[in-house]
């Protein structure tokens, strides 16, 4: 004989309650709410209308049921949220296990072998002290992962094959906890016992998927950081032959205004005369590579109307691995060339400042900008369009990095229409005293 | 009032630097005093230490700025030197004798504006408020911000380090800070000290030496006093 159970309603709203805990912070589509009620209203009506057979195999139901019901909160939550399918199928498998958290808590109480009046209210209404439970368990979960999901957001941040790893983690620790749970004819301390493994499951899956989602947010980071190094290695190789040719054939002008000065036209002599002056204002400090990067910024950038000033004995960088340099200074003199190109021709300063005190290095990129830059949570907001992580914010996480290794550090700041990188680093190849 | 001179064999050089100078302290309400040379011995005969900050041309005769630098640097150490050429190679030579920074010949008012912000924060004239503090027969000292090195509490005495000499308050640290109210040329390395980062002398990962005497500075203030003084380097005004 069929009949309907309320209980499938309760579970429905546990499920999208554990599934919201994730879901929220992803971007939503349009017609949100209208969405959202509507695809809430056919989950719970479909839940209600779950038939049981009355004296059929228990088991084989309520695993039918778990999974329609999995499929339905699946189908509610791309409806509404604009996340790709394997986001979604992870943060179902994450919400299910928040439910089961929940679910085998209460049962685990409502197993204590002793009696008292507060258990006996629980039992008399278990449905809502269930809901309660897994309210308690999602605000837990929220605190525990979806604060991380949704600052670091981890919905735009996975691989394919990791997620199925996650997705698949949970499943295998969801269904053998359910399968334990269905032995029939357990004695209550089975019963206790089995509980307890379903609510470690749950959570052991939920800390390894995290876990390892963390590690391929930062694979990926990794990735990223490596390509712009190997990229900038390239520019920068090329760059220096560059500047070999330009230096010799520097000299040879300088050769040639001297040797033919009186008998050349006036127009070419001046031509000559501005090819020098570049080749005269190349950068000659001790610190070659350094020169490399400076002359072919102002090279670049001269034209444009930028003038670089670089205040400091650049020997000091000297303790800098070539590459470690080459990113960073082209990193920040990259976004302060960005900056000063959107101001008057009256402000493309930049200057560079490096100091040393002791062991400590302090170097301070300066700027004026056009006073539109955002830095939200301490952090720089890119005014690039592109949604492209290698764009957005690798530039400033790759100098960090830099900085990192050296035990140093970087900060920004803006004042009276500037901007301020300030950097700083240790040498540790020196002596302490 | 802060004091400047200009070193240049080139009149209309060093109007120019002497028009920037009204120009950038008029909007500030700032007061000044700049005194022109047109050679190196006029300028070093005149100077005994008098000047927050010298500006001094690279290429003049019969001293050629560096020699001048090298005079200034056997006499006083703390001035800030700028030197101003149309050879920016060469100013990089200047680093040898701690300047400050190099204007370039002819060089524009932002990049003039850039040096003198830094310029700013970095002269002793930022710290030219005087405190009253109790002095050896308990009578009250009057001592200027600029000649303290770093502060010491040790429960309830402050002591305040000068260049000189050493003066203890009672007072609650933290009460008293507010009272005085510092120039975010100072700096907090540990639970108990705040430098004066014009007299540190070096910096290690987890100490500094200033005066003379090795301070350490501690784990949960080393972000904060690491970006402190990296931002005195920018010459950042506001904390």
């Amino acid at each position: 004989m069929i009949t309907f159970r309320p209980g499938s309603i309760t579970l429905m709203l546990e499920l999208l309650i554990g599934e919201a805990v994730f879901a929220w912070s992803c971007p939503k589509r349009s017609y949100f709410w209208l969405r959202l009620i509507g695809s809430i209203a056919i989950c719970l009506t479909a839940a209600y209308f779950f038939p049981f057979v009355k004296g059929g195999n228990y088991s084989l139901f309520s695993l039918g049921r778990i999974v329609l019901l999995l499929l339905l909160s699946y189908g509610a939550v791309w409806f509404c949220f604009d996340i790709k399918p394997f986001a979604v199928l992870t943060i179902v498998a994450s919400g299910d296990a928040l439910q089961h958290i929940g679910n085998q808590t209460l049962n685990f109480f409502l197993y204590l072998p002793f009696e008292n009046e507060f258990l006996k209210f629980i039992k008399e209404n278990v449905m809502v002290f269930e809901l309660i439970l897994c309210v308690l368990v999602s605000i837990g979960g929220f605190f525990l992962f979806g604060i991380s999901f949704w600052k670091k957001k981890l919905y735009e941040r996975y691989e394919k094959h990791l997620s199925i790893i996650s997705f698949s983690t949970i499943f295998i620790c969801l269904g053998v906890a359910r399968l334990v749970n269905l032995i029939p004819g357990q004695s209550r301390n089975q019963s206790i016992s089995s509980f307890v493994f379903c609510i470690l499951c749950c959570s052991l899956a939920l800390i390894i998927e995290f876990t390892i989602w963390e590690i391929a947010t930062l694979n990926t980071k990794n990735a990223l950081l490596s390509m712009q190094i190997k990229e900038e290695r390239k520019q920068f190789e090329e760059t220096k032959k560059i500047m070999e040719t330009l230096n010799q054939r520097g000299h040879d002008l300088k050769h040639l205004l001297q040797d033919y000065s009186g008998n050349l036209p006036e127009k070419y002599l001046k031509t000559v005369r501005e090819e020098v002056q570049l080749y005269e204002n190349r950068y000659i400090t001790d610190n070659p590579s350094l020169d490399v990067l400076l002359t072919n910024f102002n090279y670049k950038y001269g034209k444009l109307g930028v003038k670089l000033k670089f205040v400091g004995d650049s020997s000091l960088l000297k303790f800098m691995d070539e590459m470690d340099m080459v990113v960073l200074f082209d990193n920040a003199l990259g976004n302060a060339v960005d900056a000063v190109l959107k101001v008057g021709q009256e402000k493309r300063t930049i200057q560079i400042i490096l100091d040393k005190k002791g062991n400590m290095i302090s170097l301070v990129f300066i700027n004026y900008f056009d006073g539109k830059l955002q830095i939200k949570n301490q952090k720089l907001q890119s005014s690039k369009e592109s949604k492209n992580l290698y764009e957005h914010g690798v530039g400033l996480a790759s100098m960090k990095a830099i900085a990192n290794n050296y035990d140093g550090n970087i900060d920004f700041y803006t004042e009276n229409e500037k901007f301020y990188l300030n950097v700083y680093l240790f040498d540790n190849s020196q002596a302490k005293f | 009032m802060i004091r400047f001179a200009i070193v240049d064999d080139n009149p209309s050089d060093a109007s120019i630097l002497s028009q920037y100078l009204n120009s950038y302290f008029e909007k500030l309400g700032v007061v000044f005093s700049v005194d022109t040379f047109q050679d190196g011995p006029s300028f070093l005969e005149a100077f005994h230490s008098q000047y927050d900050m010298i500006f001094l041309d690279v290429e003049m005769s019969p001293l050629d700025g560096f020699a001048v630098a090298e005079r200034i640097r056997e006499k006083n150490d703390s001035t800030l030197l700028v030197f101003v050429t149309n050879m920016s190679q060469l100013a990089r030579q200047g680093y040898k004798y701690q300047a400050f920074d190099y204007l370039p010949k002819p060089s524009d008012f932002s990049e003039f504006k850039m040096t003198l912000d830094r310029a700013a924060l970095q002269s002793k004239s930022n710290e030219d408020k005087t405190i009253l503090l109790p002095g050896k027969n308990k009578e009250k000292t009057a001592v200027h911000l600029s000649d303290i090195t770093y502060l010491e509490v040790n429960g309830h005495y402050i002591t305040f380090h000068t260049t000189t000499e050493n003066y203890v308050q009672y007072g609650v640290f933290k009460k008293v800070l507010e009272e005085i109210s510092l120039p975010n040329t100072f700096a907090r390395c540990n639970q108990s000290f705040v430098v004066n980062m014009r007299y540190i002398e070096k910096i290690f990962k987890d100490s500094l030496v200033i005066n003379g005497d090795t301070l350490v500075i501690s784990r949960p203030q080393k972000k904060s006093f690491f970006d402190a003084y990296t931002s005195y380097v920018s010459g950042r005004r506001t904390s």
